[in-house]
């Protein structure tokens, strides 16, 4: 074939131009398939896949009712408070980097830290977050994945030892407090109140995404119970009279 | 004076056709895409903005070299386009290095990409040349080697940056221009053996290449490393579904998709408009090569129909590039799509290539 002259290439151009229609016809059909595929066919297998790599689904743990006499005066109560732990990171490093940060945000003392942070898993930086610190503890828990804020119940009793005795002890099971003897057992079940349910999307590194949080079931506070009796509080001593 | 702006005035005013107009329009479809993926960020406006700013001189470069008339860029072009290419030597040594690549050069916060500009001035380069050969009256062996000769002394110094994904909408151009206007197919092939062993030293150089390709053949056993990219765009389409999650709605590319509003902006736009809101691109990208191949069959004179290939191949070729990308249907590179990606450069670059086609697509022999 001599075509190198202008004449052949103009014509030769113009009969397999079809030829650059077709190659994109080919690949656009094979693009357009493709999308089908992966946004309409398989949505639901990524989006699982999606999901399990990156929601996450917690409890919100209720808070337990009261115990009053037949008053209405409490007896035993319970009161939410925040902790913060660090979980802390394995290679020392990172491990000294990362609580330069945290003595730098958080006015930490010296004796929440043990002597040495090798073979410390968790830590308990703050046992009691005071409301003033909750920002600022929210934001180092942003910012450190390692660190994170968690919630846990005191329960308060009348300090009456006859009285404890009568309303029984609880322990903390899976972040719940439980009833094990007296009132708090036998009272359990309406004591307890049910845990909400919640997801949220976490972002890469681990942190939630605050407007992806949705609630799945409300939590729902234990019942306040009152039991058959008076609690008459003194000066000196507390006396109970039925 | 009065009567020297009235000719500027009316030469711009020839420059300004339907499909620079849609082009414009696109453009600005762009910039809704980058605020799409980057309205969460700390500074929302900042690449936005930038797009914008960007989009002047780019409308500019599209009216001026749609005006210019074909003999202009003939010889005027051919200069341009010389100085373009020390610029992608020059970027090997002034450049900043970007995500590993040394190819932008910086200038108090205003980047030039020399590969992305490169474009125009190659397939420029490149018709002339395949029009000079042919009318010396070179065999087609000897046609071939010199244009081969062009597009490695062209692509070394875009491979040098590194810039894969630019050396390959490059070479396809060049590929698909050389088999349209009249070359062997088989010296093609011929090209693509020789080049293997280039193929292996770059693979052994920068293992990376060959990662990523192992990734995209088995993306589930790279899924931590080499094929994370590859599941975030997946994942970020099926997210977006039939009819997407609306503008601003996209969890996971506001979360996880990496480069959202450049090489993974079909990803962000497919999550917010979803399959049915995609189509439209498509389409036009398809009118586009029918426009061409139009322009193309009413157009007399070898160099003008050898730019409008090429143009039209390096346009739609990097657009549907970028889409293979994003759908995993091609090994991850970093290309940016077309007019809807950010990037200065990369809008004057399709600019000017669009408007290389109107001006050579003219029927006026002015």
């Amino acid at each position: 074939m001599t075509d190198n002259s202008a004449i052949d290439t103009v014509s030769i151009a113009k009969r397999r131009a079809p030829i650059l229609i077709f190659i994109f016809l080919i690949w656009a059909l094979a693009i357009c398939l493709r999308l089908f595929q992966v946004m309409v066919i398989n949505r639901d297998t990524y989006l699982e896949q999606m999901a399990a790599s990156s929601w996450c689904q917690d409890t919100i743990p209720a808070i337990r009712g009261r115990i009053l006499d037949k008053t209405g005066h409490p007896l035993a109560w319970s009161t939410r408070h925040f902790k913060l732990l660090w979980d802390t990171p394995p290679d020392t490093e990172r491990c000294y980097r990362e609580l330069k940060l945290i003595r730098e945000t958080l006015p930490i003392s010296t004796s929440a830290l043990p002597a040495t942070l090798q073979g410390k898993n968790l830590i308990t930086l703050v046992r009691d977050l005071h409301p003033t610190d909750f920002k600022t503890a929210s934001e180092l828990a942003s910012a450190l994945k390692s660190v994170k804020i968690s919630s846990f119940f005191i329960r308060h009793r009348v300090s009456d030892p006859r009285l404890q005795k009568r309303l029984g002890d609880v322990v903390l099971r899976n972040g719940t407090e439980v009833g094990v003897s007296g009132a708090e057992l036998e009272h359990d079940s309406l004591l307890r109140g049910r845990p909400g349910v919640f997801k949220v999307m976490l972002s890469p590194r681990g942190n939630w995404l605050p407007q992806t949080w949705q609630q799945i079931r409300p939590v729902k506070a234990g019942y306040d119970v009152y039991l058959p009796l008076r609690f008459v509080p003194a000066p000196a001593s507390e006396a109970v009279s039925p | 004076m009065k009567a020297r702006a009235w000719q500027i005035f009316n030469f711009l005013r020839r420059g300004i056709t339907p499909a620079g107009i849609l082009c414009i329009m696109l453009g600005i479809l762009g910039c809704v895409a980058i605020y799409n993926a980057t309205f969460h960020l700390p500074h929302p406006f900042k690449y936005v903005t930038k797009q914008l700013i960007w989009l002047g001189p780019a409308f500019l470069v599209l009216i001026t070299t749609s005006a210019t008339p074909p003999r202009v860029h003939k010889s005027w072009g051919l200069y341009i386009s010389g100085f373009l290419y020390l610029t992608l030597w020059a970027v090997l040594v002034l450049g900043v290095r970007v995500n590993g690549m040394r190819g932008w050069f910086a200038w108090h916060g205003i980047f030039m990409q020399p590969s992305e500009l490169g474009k125009p001035a190659f397939v420029l380069l490149l018709a002339v040349l395949i029009a000079k050969l042919r009318q010396q009256q070179f065999t087609l062996l000897h046609e071939f080697l010199g244009c081969l000769a062009f597009l490695g002394a062209w692509v070394l110094p875009i491979a040098l940056q590194p810039d894969f994904g630019t050396l390959m909408v490059y070479i396809f151009a060049f590929a698909a221009t050389y088999v349209c206007t009249g070359g062997r197919i088989r010296y093609l092939m011929a090209g693509a053996v020789g080049a293997l062993p280039l193929i292996g030293l770059s693979i052994m150089i920068k293992p990376y290449i060959f990662d990523r390709i192992c990734a995209f053949l088995h993306p589930s056993d790279h899924l931590n490393d080499a094929a994370w990219h590859i599941r975030q765009f997946q994942v970020t389409l099926a997210s977006g579904g039939l009819f997407g999650r609306s503008w601003g709605g996209g969890v996971w590319t506001q979360n996880y998709l990496p480069f959202g509003y450049s090489d993974s902006v079909f990803a962000t736009v497919g999550e917010a408009i979803g399959f049915v809101g995609l189509m439209p691109f498509i389409v036009f990208i398809l009118a586009y090569v029918l426009y061409a191949y139009r322009r193309i069959q009413h157009t007399t004179g070898e160099v003008r129909i050898l730019v409008i290939y090429g143009a039209v191949f390096m346009l739609t070729g990097q657009a549907f590039f970028h889409l293979s990308v994003n759908l995993g249907i091609f090994p991850p590179t970093g290309l940016p799509l077309p007019l809807i990606s950010y990037g200065g450069s990369s809008l004057v670059a399709t600019l000017a290539l669009v408007g290389l086609v109107e001006s050579m697509s003219r029927i006026d022999n002015y």
